[in-house]
């Protein structure tokens, strides 16, 4: 039990996040910014909008704006199949969805478990990457939200 | 043939060699098709200065590579530390021992005493959105988040002809902070100071400690190597953004394509442009 509790100190703080996979990495964010997760619908292209914007899609009434993460992450992108997810999130007072390749599951990790991203040369688009957590013998790469877009994108999101 | 001719000729085939050594370390010409480093064009220049060939015997004080603890994080601490101005690190100052590695077609050895450990490539290794293309991504290593560099990116000139790498083995350094992808491992060199041709100014390749003719090899002074790595402060390293995760698990042989070329059957990732 002391050990447990010890375990637990040692862990620091905890909060819970989503786990979601990207070109076979696995990435995580809070999910206290995670509305909800919904399957791909029809998604309705944005004429001249950011190459990451896939588009808007109709959520009960309110259009809400979908970023391809792997193109935001600057990974490959493809076409979305059955695992596919859109996650809705909230970041500065906005609603905007991230389409990923499957979303896997919740997990918790505690703040002395997420080690800072390496600072290697890193450019602009790595400042949304906190950091990474070691889990079961995988890293988890831990995004911020909060940067994964910089404010003048973000007021370009809000005027789509 | 005199003494002193003898003395010359092996003095111009000593020179021959260093300056085909360190070529491999100079940046491309911009002719369309450079010459290939053959000793003997070298051999034809001018007879070179007697003062070039003489080991420094004593440098002015330099100050000692320190190892700092939590480099990665430290910008200031890495400011602090300062780049040896020429001569030999601490640790080449007497007799010392280095381990050979295959990159690139090219030998680099780093002195044993700054080495944590060599492990194989792993299987899996998790690259990270937005970095550099030499930064090939994480491993665990036991406790450690090890952040694997494609070292033949930052030795070699942009534009290198050398061919892939195929990196089989990751050498730990600095508390295994870091880990340099690498081909293959050559051989224990115990090395005397005086068999080494240290560099008088460390210049814009800072991590570049000496040459050893004898092996023609490279010596990498591992301290420099570590903290110009946590800055990213390399000047010819290619601006490209790495497409992190393309294949994020990889297989052993894997071969990276210096050349930024992408070809898809590389598991690692390269430097495509977005």
């Amino acid at each position: 039990m002391k050990q447990e509790a010890k375990a637990s100190s040692d862990r620091g703080p905890t909060a819970q996040y989503v786990t979601f996979r990207l070109a076979e990495e696995t990435y995580a964010i809070n999910v206290m910014q995670v509305q909800e997760v919904l399957r791909v619908s029809e998604i309705a292209p944005v004429p001249g909008a950011p190459h990451y914007v896939l588009g808007i899609v109709n959520l009960r009434g309110n259009v809400v704006t979908v970023i391809d993460a792997r193109r935001r992450l600057g990974l490959d992108p493809r076409e979305p199949d059955d695992a596919s997810r859109v996650v809705i999130i909230e970041v500065s007072n906005q609603v905007v969805g991230i389409l990923v390749d499957s979303v896997a599951e919740v997990i918790e990790l505690g703040a002395a478990e997420i080690e800072p991203a390496p600072n290697v040369g890193s450019d602009e688009s790595s400042k949304y990457i906190q950091g990474v957590a070691s889990r079961e013998g995988e890293l988890t790469i831990v995004v911020d939200l909060n940067k994964l877009l910089s404010e003048d994108e973000w007021a370009e999101m809000a005027s789509l | 043939m005199s003494e002193s001719r003898q003395q010359g000729v092996l003095l111009e085939e000593r020179q021959a060699l260093t300056e085909y050594l360190d070529s491999l370390l100079q940046a491309i010409p911009q002719e369309p098709h450079p010459p290939e480093p053959v000793p003997q064009v070298v051999l034809e220049a001018p007879v070179v200065t007697p003062e070039r060939e003489v080991v420094q015997p004593v440098v002015a004080p330099t100050p000692p590579v320190i190892e700092t603890q939590e480099i990665a994080r430290s910008e200031e601490a890495a400011q602090v530390q300062a780049v040896p101005e020429g001569g030999p690190p601490e640790w080449g100052r007497s007799t010392f021992q280095c381990l050979g590695m295959r990159v690139a077609g090219l030998t680099l050895a780093v002195p044993l005493i700054k080495l944590n450990g060599i492990i194989e490539m792993p299987e899996e290794i998790t690259p990270m959105p937005g970095h550099k293309p030499w930064f090939l991504g994480l491993v665990q290593h036991l406790d450690r988040k090890v952040k694997v560099v494609d070292i033949a990116r930052i030795v070699l000139p942009e534009g290198s002809k050398n061919g892939p790498t195929s990196p089989r083995h990751v050498v730990l350094m600095d508390d295994s902070r870091w880990g340099i992808a690498c081909e293959g491992i050559t051989e224990v060199m115990t090395l005397e100071t005086d068999a080494v041709r240290w560099r008088s100014s460390r210049g814009k390749r800072p991590w570049l400690a000496g040459t050893v003719i004898e092996h023609m090899c490279a010596i990498l002074d591992v301290d420099v190597l570590a903290r110009d790595l946590s800055t990213g402060a390399w000047g010819a390293s290619d601006p490209a953004p790495v497409k992190p995760a393309l294949r994020g698990k990889r297989s052993n042989g894997a071969a990276i394509d210096h050349a930024g070329g992408g070809s898809p059957k590389h598991p690692l990732p390269n430097n495509h442009k977005t």
